[in-house]
């Protein structure tokens, strides 16, 4: 299965915010990927708030995603609002409709100040047999969340993500990174880069896998570099590739469960 | 069975308790009166290449000098790492001579780590841990008196019973164990020697702090850390002997990540050389959130290379990590619905 990730590129926040130049480039992004054979694109986080209204940001992606036939798109995120609250979201459509929505569950500090409310479910859905799940960006560094979603049998995880002054790569690494080396599912990174809320958030999009089984043993398929020509990175997943690398080093085979009753009290 | 009883008779004998109290005590004594109250809170850990002993005085000789650079520094703690007692199998007559041969054939037969032959090495291992592990608590506990150090042991095979832990212990600056804790998350290879895990993380009060010592693999393992948070713990060390080849990603899927997501100080000893024909390889150092370290890369000292000898030392500022911990921006936020039922639905309740 071909994936792919948009490379946000921080000198194109400003011309997000004129919405035509917003939906030629979703138009872009997604003609390359059927060009490439693409089965699943995952956008960067925060770009369907940068679109403005909510909404209307999804109705565009479930129109625009009729014209691409049988191609999984990760919107990205957004902040939905449901009666009074608001929240950190994103969905995945094909086809014309939503078949997955998935609300954050943990807040960052800059997300209480915007009083920002927490979900408190994760939805799974089958995209070409692999079991999916989408992880939002703060999400990444809880490490139950990324367990839950492994011990759920989950082999692909769709992370579009927004880090606060994130241009540090050890942080980053401290995110999705590890989670997929104790969890050994694949992940999808799509990053924001911008300023937004008083914040400056800066991720670098990248595609993971178990050590084991990608070419530099670093647990990178690709990572985005500092090159202002890409803008999307693809990678094929090869998921009995996965399975072996899990033979070779299979972490949860030793979790000692009975130990962990009172993780949360 | 014959033979693992006379293996045991022979270490008993070679690591003979009085000849070791003697040995120490012939020894320079030297009082470094290092041991310290939280303003200032220095700590060491041991990088160090397995060296097989043909004596206990040698083995003495050794810890003796790691003990005594990390109170030449001041340190109020010194760890030790995993596996502290490979050194001690050079006691067992004609090991060396078999030890390398094994190396020499390193990698050449595929089947290293296969599990053949593992049912003589767990009766092996057994019939000599019980000298080995009084051997190393004597010691150690002589030494934390000598240089008034709290001293982490590192790890050695702990017999209950019919049981054998990989375990370690802490020792206090007057020479008493304050307790044991064995590894909880074993390797494959652990697994199939036939060790047995652990089923509780302690955590011990230190008068720098209150301290978890989880073993090598349990760092693969958010669990352990989050386990030790819950117990109030603001450091964890975690003694590894990582048998395989050093690469820095592998590297950091353990304690790097879990200081990162779990807000404590880690504090990482380990153990390097070739024994069976495995190589061992791995940096000491001291670990802090990326925002409490200088370079921003949750570093505060580390080894320069994953081989030889080494003590690593830091100092430790517990009032920042507090501070951090309040401040930072991706952690401490709770989600009581999500957690509530957390562990049946994520583990199915064991």
């Amino acid at each position: 299965m071909k994936v792919a990730s948009i490379i946000f590129k921080e000198r194109q926040f400003n011309l997000f915010q004129d919405r035509q130049y917003f939906k030629t480039k979703i138009k872009e992004w997604l003609d390359c990927c059927i060009e490439g054979g693409t089965n699943i694109v995952v956008f960067p986080g925060l770009i369907g708030y940068i679109y403005g209204n909510y909404e209307r940001y999804l109705e565009h992606v479930l129109d625009i995603s009729l014209q691409y036939k049988d191609l999984y798109i990760c919107t990205g995120s957004y902040f939905e609002t449901d009666k009074d609250e608001t929240y950190h979201s994103s969905s995945i459509i094909t086809n014309g409709r939503i078949c997955l929505s998935q609300r954050q569950l943990y807040l960052a500090k800059w997300e209480k100040k915007l009083g920002l409310s927490r979900g408190y479910e994760i939805q799974f859905t089958e995209i070409n047999g692999l079991k999916t799940a989408i992880l939002l960006t703060t999400d990444m560094f809880y490490p139950q969340v990324s367990r839950y979603l492994a011990m759920s049998k989950v082999d692909l995880v769709l992370a579009p993500s927004a880090i606060k002054d994130g241009r540090n790569m050890a942080l980053q690494i401290s995110g999705l990174w590890q989670n997929v080396q104790q969890n050994l599912f694949f992940a999808i990174e799509s990053g924001f880069k911008g300023e937004l809320f008083d914040c400056k958030f800066f991720s670098r999009s990248a595609i993971y896998g178990p050590l084991e089984m990608t070419d530099k043993d670093n647990g990178f398929i690709r990572l985005e570099k500092n090159d202002n020509e890409v803008e999307i990175l693809t990678a094929q997943l090869d998921n009995e590739k996965r399975m072996a690398a899990i033979k070779k080093f299979d972490t949860l085979k030793q979790l000692n469960i009975d130990l962990y009753k009172d993780l949360f009290r | 069975m014959y033979m693992t009883r006379i293996i045991e008779i022979i270490y008993r004998r070679k690591l003979n308790k009085r000849r070791i109290i003697k040995y120490l005590e012939t020894k320079a004594s030297q009082n470094f009166n290092t041991h310290k109250k939280m303003d200032e809170i220095i700590v060491s850990c041991v990088q160090r290449e397995i060296k097989l002993v043909s004596n206990v005085e040698e083995y003495i000789d050794m810890l003796e000098e790691f003990v005594l650079q990390a109170a030449e520094r001041k340190s109020s703690l010194v760890a030790f790492p995993e596996y502290n007692f490979f050194d001690l199998l050079g006691l067992l007559p004609g090991f060396k001579a078999v030890n390398r041969y094994l190396n020499s054939k390193a990698g050449t037969s595929g089947e290293e780590g296969s599990g053949k032959g593992n049912k003589l090495i767990h009766d092996i291992f057994y019939s000599l841990s019980k000298p080995i592990q009084e051997a190393i608590e004597l010691i150690m506990c002589l030494l934390a008196r000598k240089y008034g150090i709290y001293i982490y042991t590192g790890s050695y095979f702990i017999r209950e019973g019919k049981s054998l832990y990989n375990g370690g212990s802490v020792i206090s600056p007057e020479g008493e164990i304050l307790g044991t804790q064995m590894k909880l998350h074993l390797t494959d290879f652990e697994e199939q020697l036939g060790l047995t895990r652990g089923r509780e993380l302690k955590a011990f009060d230190l008068e720098i702090g209150r301290v978890c010592c989880p073993v090598c693999m349990d760092a693969t393992y958010y669990e352990t850390f989050r386990l030790a948070r819950n117990l109030g713990c603001d450091m964890v060390i975690l003694p590894i002997a990582n048998n395989e080849e050093y690469n820095l990603y592998r590297a950091l899927r353990g304690i790097w990540p879990r200081v990162q997501e779990s807000y404590v100080y880690g504090i990482k000893p380990s153990l390097n050389g070739w024994l069976f024909g495995m190589h061992f390889t791995g940096k000491a150092g001291i670990f802090a959130p990326v925002n409490l370290t200088k370079n921003k890369n949750g570093l505060i000292a580390i080894s320069r290379s994953h081989e030889g000898n080494n003590v690593i030392t830091a100092k430790l500022d517990i009032e920042a990590l507090y501070i951090l911990r309040e401040n930072d921006e991706y952690v401490g936020d709770i989600n009581p619905r999500f957690e509530k039922d957390y562990y049946i639905s994520t583990y199915k309740g064991g």
